[in-house]
């Protein structure tokens, strides 16, 4: 089990510049804070990391916004992504007052599921295989103005641009 | 993007072209639930990073084409108890009597977990009829136009369900979380879900078909679903009423928006009638 310790050690002998916290609102959205390397400490891992929530939609009002960002050492990956070396890890987030799970947070709330799996005697581990599918598009437009509202999207896979690449080969 | 995501921690398999022009699905290996979710956000990460370096942008939008096959996001689910795994067993199609009331709650409770699985005012215009989309809440071990697949798979070890309704905008925690719970309660309640469809159900008779029990056909209908029905969803704590009525609050903002703008297509069909 990789704990705070390691992945401490892991930033000193990789130079990681810094370390990305990254945890989801309720729409799924990535939502993401960055710390440089230099303020990552043992603590960091025992305290997690001071927060306002008030930022996040359907997360806490202004007047109670503290939330604490706490790391999980066993979910950390390498962005590939950033200029600087960047180790990016996922978070739950908890109360400040009690340190226990916040309860409008998705990951806290997945954890929870999985713990009554075993806590009912049912199993004791829960697989899930997700298959998300996309689109890519070469140009996306859209206007929602009140007096224009409307899309445009473009690919060069369109069937509506079958006589241009045709013209391109 | 198989590269970025492989360098990430992501275990992945294959990229293939979906049916749609421009559509595509890049295949990871399955994980314990957390550790899945968290694969989730970073293949979206990695496929819209990568899409911009082209010059180009991803979207997992369910529907961004009118009239063609929209994104979803299959979801394989499996429960282990001391390495056996809990959905093989000897009735049919090799399932466990466990796995088919599993499928029994996913059926029962699908208008609710809609409001996970399917969280946004487009993704109702995948879930119609035609286009493959998974409508039709049945199960069945051949079908793909039932909303419960059992993938084939000879090996007890591969038995599995595969949901076919949600979509890519969902929050992985929350809709894994909707199903697994849906699916626990089919267990602890012997949930039957029914004798499995077999036959294409977009060929089915229309009196037939309307026998059938089908996914919410709106955000609006998914939320109202979930506040009627959510006690299966707080059993053990696992959420509670001040999250649901929080996410029915920021989620119906969404519904209020879209129904109260007027629409292009509004403009064609009655602005000079």
């Amino acid at each position: 089990m990789t704990t705070g310790a390691d992945i401490i050690a892991r930033i000193k002998d990789e130079n990681i510049k810094y370390l990305d916290i990254r945890f989801t609102d309720l729409r799924g959205k990535l939502q993401h804070v960055t710390l440089d390397a230099s303020v990552v400490d043992a603590d960091m891992f025992e305290d997690g990391v001071m927060f306002d929530g008030s930022s996040i939609a359907g997360w806490k009002a202004i007047n109670e916004s503290d939330m604490v960002l706490m790391p999980d050492p066993t979910s950390v990956y390498i962005d590939p992504f950033f200029a600087a070396s960047t180790l990016a890890i996922n978070c739950d987030i908890l109360e400040p007052a009690t340190y226990q799970p916040y309860n409008r947070d998705p990951r806290s709330i997945a954890k929870k599921a999985e713990g009554l799996v075993k806590s009912s005697g049912i199993g004791d581990t829960v697989v899930f295989g997700p298959e998300p599918e996309f689109f890519i598009f070469d140009d996306v437009k859209y206007s929602t103005t009140t007096y224009k509202v409307g899309f445009q999207i473009d690919s060069s896979e369109l069937p509506t641009n079958n006589a241009r690449l045709r013209r391109r080969q | 993007m198989l590269e970025a995501m492989g360098q990430m921690g992501v275990i992945i398999e294959k990229h293939h072209h979906e049916v749609a022009s421009a559509q595509h699905e890049l295949g990871m290996k399955y994980k314990q639930m957390i550790a899945s979710a968290d694969d989730v956000l970073i293949y979206k990460y990695a496929v819209q990073q990568v899409a911009n370096s082209y010059g180009k942008t991803a979207t997992f939008l369910p529907k961004p084409v009118y009239g063609d096959n929209g994104s979803g996001m299959h979801c394989h689910m499996s429960i282990w108890k001391d390495g056996k795994p809990l959905f093989a067993g000897d009735q049919y199609a090799g399932l466990s009597m466990d796995c088919l009331y599993y499928i029994g709650g996913v059926i029962k409770h699908a208008k609710a977990i809609n409001a996970f699985t399917n969280p946004t005012t487009n993704s109702y215009k995948r879930l119609v009829p035609g286009f493959e989309a998974p409508v039709l809440l049945a199960y069945s071990a051949r079908n793909r136009s039932a909303s419960c697949r059992i993938p084939f798979g000879q090996s007890p070890k591969s038995k599995r369900v595969e949901v076919r309704f949600p979509d890519p905008l969902a929050n992985p925690y929350l809709a894994y979380t909707a199903l697994l719970m849906a699916g626990l309660d089919g267990i602890k309640n012997k949930i039957h879900p029914g004798d499995p469809m077999d036959k294409d159900l977009y060929e089915l008779p229309k009196d037939e078909l309307k026998e059938i029990p089908t996914v919410s056909g709106s955000l609006r209908e998914a939320l109202e679903s979930l506040d009627k029905n959510r006690e299966f969803l707080k059993v053990g704590g696992v959420m509670d009423d001040d999250f649901i009525d929080a996410y029915i609050e920021l989620k119906m903002q969404e519904v209020h928006r879209v129904e109260m703008t007027p629409h292009p297509v509004e403009y064609e069909m009655y602005y000079s009638a």
